[in-house]
């Protein structure tokens, strides 16, 4: 098969796949589009990178995830896909995890970093696994279990000062470009 | 919460996640099908597009590579240099493998970069950008075929160099495949790319002391090295760093082949314009370095516990380093001051002072000093705003400025004027900031860090910040270049829209200049050509380092994604008569 055939045969296989990452993400059916042209364009020009079997689908949420952050960089620090992603609404004090309306939880989403944000929703939206987080980030398994600990551990406290549930939220975090842009190779 | 709620939680976040894919679940298949076709042919078309104008480029004169006149004499004089490279080797190298002596590289002829490497889907699809309307003297143009890299310095006028990371993969910690060194003769029109010695990891960015001599720090092999090159790139030197004092993370290079560094055991910081290893709020425990290009090292221990991050020698004895406290930088509202080390007499001795509170020198600041009284430096000051007034509807229990809480210290007077204006811009940015439209966004706790820059005109011993342009809402600053005492220019980006025809708002570089010692700066602006795609990853990012080695030259680097198809390079020409 010649190049453009794998390439067709990659994007077939894979066009659900990352179209659904990117609804999760927020984007409306044009931007996920978008979000996959341009993926793949990405791809066409590395296509001797892509690794066979099931890395591949991997390769391409880090291509479509490094496309994403670029989009998100060029606004503002909080931005406007962010709060489309997540609207929230009112909430109530409440207590118990249960409890907790979607939408609260949607809000303590959005309230994290984009890397936090993404770390869990790779795990709970397209339902890898830490050690794939890893590929699909670019870090190891044991970094990528470290992001993902943080993570949960930073929405839950953030939902928990949200619920006025025991602990305050401590402040920030130190506020790095790591937060907010992809490292440029260098 | 404890880990079993935290596993609750997630699966909570998988209702959210499941909810979205119920709504997109009444997309039929054959609708899915249609839109997937249509994403495959545009993908297929600019992808053919692309390659089409590759091919029927013409190429240039000078990207034409000589062929050797002599493949034969050429080969049997590279296995001789093997052998005797490898009886070298053996002379040198331990046991283990490690160095214990210098080594140097063969020469190299080096291989024009072309536009298939760099620039040629730029030029093709987007024709020459000019960056004009500049509110200073000369004119800002784009050069479409430049270096990949990202840490540009130009030791003088003609002579530009740069150093790039080769990687398997477009993404983070991707395996490290190899290290071009770019040399330009002609202020960074035309580059030649050379290799750097092969399993050479760098530490530091390239730092040029005059107009052939380059060097950078790094490991080999694993062990912390300094790479130098005489001859701009054509071989290079491999000298091992004295042990006990871990790997160089900035370096400092002066006409005459002496540098100074910044060496640290907690090391490394990588070589891109945001150093990444070494965490912020860490003390660094740094130790300066002078060396003559690695043939001699002489080394002095800063205090224990210190966190300087930048070194600028302007002489083989005049040396400025500045870090934060890392003891007391751990919060975004910290307002600790920041440390001063200054030295006349090559490194030997070290008079401390502090930078005005609530500026905060970190890993990502650019110092440059354009003599050993007049030094610049980018840093960052918290600024508190308002949100938007949609965002209040979130109830969210930090939204207002009041909350936010001070780690430590109160700014300076000086900085907190700076602070003032800086939050009146964005708070009336936000003002008429509208839910679904361009630059609306909530943040909590609603304050940013924004690029600042500070001067002194003393050597260090006072500093005052300096009030950038009204125009940059919230800049972030990458580069900085002070090639006279009244003359600097800062580069990086910006969240303002610009002028982009389609209505974009990818493209946010951002160029300022003084040419008053820093008392008025006034901004570059860009007018972007009709044709101009909407959506350009390479210039998403705005603008990477800056070198002006005089004051009426500069070159820059654009930046982009890793796995962007080019990256832009800026350079500016002011005639003699207009400087």
């Amino acid at each position: 098969m010649d190049k453009e055939s794998r390439f067709r045969a990659l994007f077939s296989e894979n066009y659900r796949q990352l179209a659904r990452y990117g609804r999760h993400r927020g984007l409306n059916a044009e931007e996920a589009d978008d979000l996959i042209a341009n993926t793949f364009e990405v791809v066409w020009r590395r296509f001797e990178s892509v690794p066979d079997g099931d890395g591949a689908v991997l390769w391409l949420y880090g291509i479509a995830f490094n496309q994403l952050r670029n989009l998100r960089r060029s606004k503002r620090r909080q931005t406007r896909l962010a709060a489309r992603i997540l609207p929230v609404t009112s909430m109530s004090d409440q207590s118990e995890l249960s409890d907790i309306p979607l939408e609260a939880i949607r809000a303590a989403l959005q309230a994290l970093s984009f890397d936090d944000r993404e770390v869990i929703l790779l795990v709970a939206g397209e339902g890898l696994s830490a050690d794939e987080v890893g590929v699909v980030l670019g870090c190891g398994g044991a970094t990528a279990r470290s992001r993902l600990h943080r993570a949960r551990k930073r929405l839950a406290t953030i939902l928990e000062e949200d619920h006025k549930v025991q602990r305050p939220r401590p402040f920030g975090h130190v506020p790095n470009e790591d937060d907010e842009t992809t490292e440029v190779s260098g | 919460m404890s880990d079993q709620l935290q596993d609750e939680l997630l699966k909570r976040v998988r209702d959210i996640v499941n909810l979205v894919d119920m709504d997109t679940a009444n997309d039929s298949s054959e609708v899915e099908s249609l839109r997937a076709l249509g994403v495959i042919a545009r993908v297929m078309a600019n992808v053919q597009r692309e390659e089409a104008s590759r091919r029927t480029m013409k190429r240039p004169n000078w990207q034409t590579v000589r062929r050797p006149r002599g493949r034969v004499v050429a080969t049997v004089s590279v296995a001789i240099a093997l052998v005797l490279l490898a009886g070298v080797l053996v002379s040198i190298m331990g046991d283990n493998g490690r160095l214990n002596s210098p080594i140097t590289t063969s020469w190299q002829s080096g291989k024009a970069l072309n536009a298939k490497q760099a620039g040629a889907t730029v030029l093709s699809r987007h024709g020459t950008w000019m960056l004009a309307d500049n509110s200073l003297s000369g004119t800002w143009q784009q050069v479409p075929v430049g270096p990949p890299g990202t840490g540009v310095t130009c030791p003088t006028a003609s002579a530009c160099y740069e150093m790039e990371k080769i990687t398997a993969a477009p993404v983070e910690n991707s395996p490290l495949l190899s290290v071009s060194f770019y040399a330009s003769t002609d202020g960074g029109v035309i580059w030649t790319q050379f290799t750097m010695p092969n399993g050479f990891s760098p530490t530091t960015l390239l730092s040029c002391g005059s107009g052939s001599d380059c060097d950078a720090g790094g490991t080999y092999n694993g062990q912390s090295v300094l790479v130098s090159t005489t001859n701009a790139g054509h071989s290079f030197n491999v000298a091992p760093l004295p042990s006990a004092v871990g790997t160089l993370f900035s370096l400092s290079c002066t006409s005459g082949q002496i540098c100074g560094g910044l060496t640290s055991e907690k090391g490394p910081i990588s070589a891109k314009y945001h150093p990444d290893s070494l965490e912020f709020s860490q003390a660094t425990d740094a130790t300066f370095l002078l060396t003559n290009d690695g043939s001699t090292f002489t080394s002095t221990a800063f205090a224990s516990g210190n966190s300087l991050w930048t070194l600028e020698c302007t002489s083989s004895t005049d040396c400025v380093a500045l870090g934060d406290q890392a003891s007391q930088s751990a919060g975004t509202t910290d307002w600790a001051e920041g440390i001063v080390e200054t030295s006349h007499d090559g490194g030997s001795t070290w008079t401390s002072a502090t930078l005005p509170s609530g500026f905060t020198v970190s890993p990502r600041s650019v110092l440059s000093c354009a003599d050993d009284l007049h030094c610049s430096v980018s840093g960052q000051i918290s600024v508190p705003f308002d949100n938007p007034p949609a965002c209040a509807t979130m109830n969210h229990p930090s939204n207002a400025p009041t909350s936010i809480p001070v780690t430590s210290g109160v700014p300076s007077a000086a900085v907190a004027a700076i602070v003032q204006f800086e939050s009146s811009l964005i708070t009336s940015a936000n003002l008429q900031a509208k839910p679904n439209t361009e630059g609306f966004g909530c943040s909590w706790p609603p304050v940013d860090p924004v690029s600042d820059i500070m001067s002194t005109s003393d050597g260090g011993t006072t500093w005052t910040p300096e009030q950038l342009p009204s125009s940059v809402e919230a800049p972030v600053l990458n580069g900085l270049s002070c090639p006279s005492d009244n003359d600097c220019w800062a580069s990086g980006y910006d969240e303002t829209v610009q002028r982009v025809p389609g209505g974009s708002d990818s493209i946010e570089s951002v160029l300022l200049g003084t040419t008053d010692g820093g008392a008025t700066w006034s901004t570059v602006t860009f007018n972007v050509p009709p044709g101009t795609p909407s959506s350009e990853s390479a210039f998403g990012d705005g603008i990477g380092r800056i070198s002006c080695p005089t004051t009426n030259v500069c070159a820059a680097n654009g930046v982009g994604m890793a796995d962007a198809a080019s990256l832009p390079f800026y350079r500016l020409a002011i005639p003699n008569s207009a400087s």
